[in-house]
């Protein structure tokens, strides 16, 4: 079983690499000294009486070797079949309290008809978005979308420069709506055209790590199908909320904490 | 906190068209209710928008700052605003077509 070593700690990490470079020698030594001990059996005399000691002093050793790669192998294979359980069950752990917050964001905004709405939590990393979480009352508008957003482009571009934004009464023609996300909000032309809901009124705000090393890391996006579906207010309430303190601090924690694999988990076990 | 809003608005008449200044004189009128009822920071613009060369639509933009710690409460003043300038462009006797464009609130 060929060992991925990511979800190890650093020093097994080097533990990792050194067992992968030595590996295929240890058990190769261990097959010629196996092999060498009939060998030198064979030739032994009366005059060389301690080749047979020496043979079977061989046996040993290259027994023993490979006693000990295969025992390092699967302990080492043990870990980290532990240490993905541990990442699974942390990113698992950190989706519950997401999604949690964000429900009770929705119960908050209770004038907003989440049959018609979703609220999702975006992660910035290298220059884009990537969704980590998304929930809805309707599972069609709960979906997945896209994979990455770039940061410059529509409301979340918007609200990742300025801190928060807010839009009403996008146009409910079709083409009229896509000419305005490419015109006004500098979305993508061929983007635009993918695009499943047609979103009319959305509300963004930014999520940030404070303290001695702030930073931006990631946004929080209330987005419905009518025009007046969310209303100003949501702005109040995603601003005051405990629930988006939380769902910031999930994701401070999410990014800051957790390795690269544990956010990545995060985000996939969002998708089931 | 300061709020800046944005958005536009659109009349269609078919005969008769009104003019821009007499759009302008409706949307000024409103914007002095709108002043007297809520703190307005003094860069208020108003712009004529893009009407594709069309004689008989006319569009005109708003650019407006509230000192205000609400959002709703700029988004219901935006409404309410939106509201009266139909009011008064209705009953106008060629009966124009208003439109409210997209309404967007960012932090000024």
């Amino acid at each position: 079983m060929a060992i991925d070593g990511s979800h190890l700690r650093s020093s097994d990490r080097l533990v990792v690499r050194l067992f992968r470079s030595l590996e295929g020698g240890l058990v190769w030594v261990g097959v010629v000294l196996m092999a060498a001990a009939p060998a030198l059996m064979w030739f032994s005399h009366d005059d060389r009486p301690w080749l047979p000691w020496v043979a079977g002093g061989l046996l040993l050793v290259g027994i023993s070797l490979n006693g000990v790669v295969g025992w390092k192998h699967k302990r080492l294979v043990d870990r980290e079949a532990e240490a993905k359980g541990r990442a699974a069950r942390r990113s698992n752990a950190m989706q519950t309290i997401m999604v949690a917050a964000l429900h009770t964001l929705m119960h908050e905004l209770d004038h907003v008809d989440f049959t018609r709405a979703r609220i999702s939590v975006y992660r910035h990393k290298d220059g884009h978005f990537i969704r980590l979480c998304r929930e809805s009352k309707d599972l069609e508008l709960a979906r997945p979308g896209r994979n990455r957003y770039p940061v410059d482009e529509g409301l979340i571009g918007r609200a990742w420069r300025s801190g928060t934004a807010y839009v009403r009464d996008l146009p409910e023609d079709r083409s009229e709506w896509e000419s305005t996300c490419h015109e006004d909000w500098n979305i993508n032309d061929q983007t635009v055209g993918g695009i499943q809901m047609q979103s009319r009124s959305l509300a963004g705000i930014r999520l940030e790590v404070t303290g001695t090393n702030p930073r931006m890391i990631g946004l929080l996006v209330v987005e419905s199908l009518d025009p007046r579906g969310v209303k100003g207010e949501v702005m109040d309430v995603l601003r005051t909320s405990t629930a988006t303190h939380l769902v910031n601090h999930v994701l401070v924690v999410a990014v800051t904490c957790l390795d690269e694999e544990d956010v990545d988990g995060f985000r996939q076990s969002t998708e089931l | 906190m300061k709020v800046r809003a944005t958005t536009s608005f659109s009349v269609e008449s078919s005969t008769d068209p009104i003019t821009y200044d007499y759009l302008r004189a409706v949307v000024t009128e409103a914007l002095s209710r709108l002043a007297s009822e809520h703190d307005l920071v003094d860069e208020t613009s108003i712009t004529p928008g893009g009407d594709g060369g069309r004689a008989d639509l006319l569009v005109v933009e708003l650019d407006i700052v509230f000192r205000s710690d609400s959002y709703g409460a700029v988004d219901d003043a935006m409404l309410k605003l939106a509201q009266h300038i139909a009011s008064v462009l209705e009953t106008e006797p060629t009966s124009p077509r208003i439109a409210s464009r997209e309404t967007q609130l960012v932090p000024a």
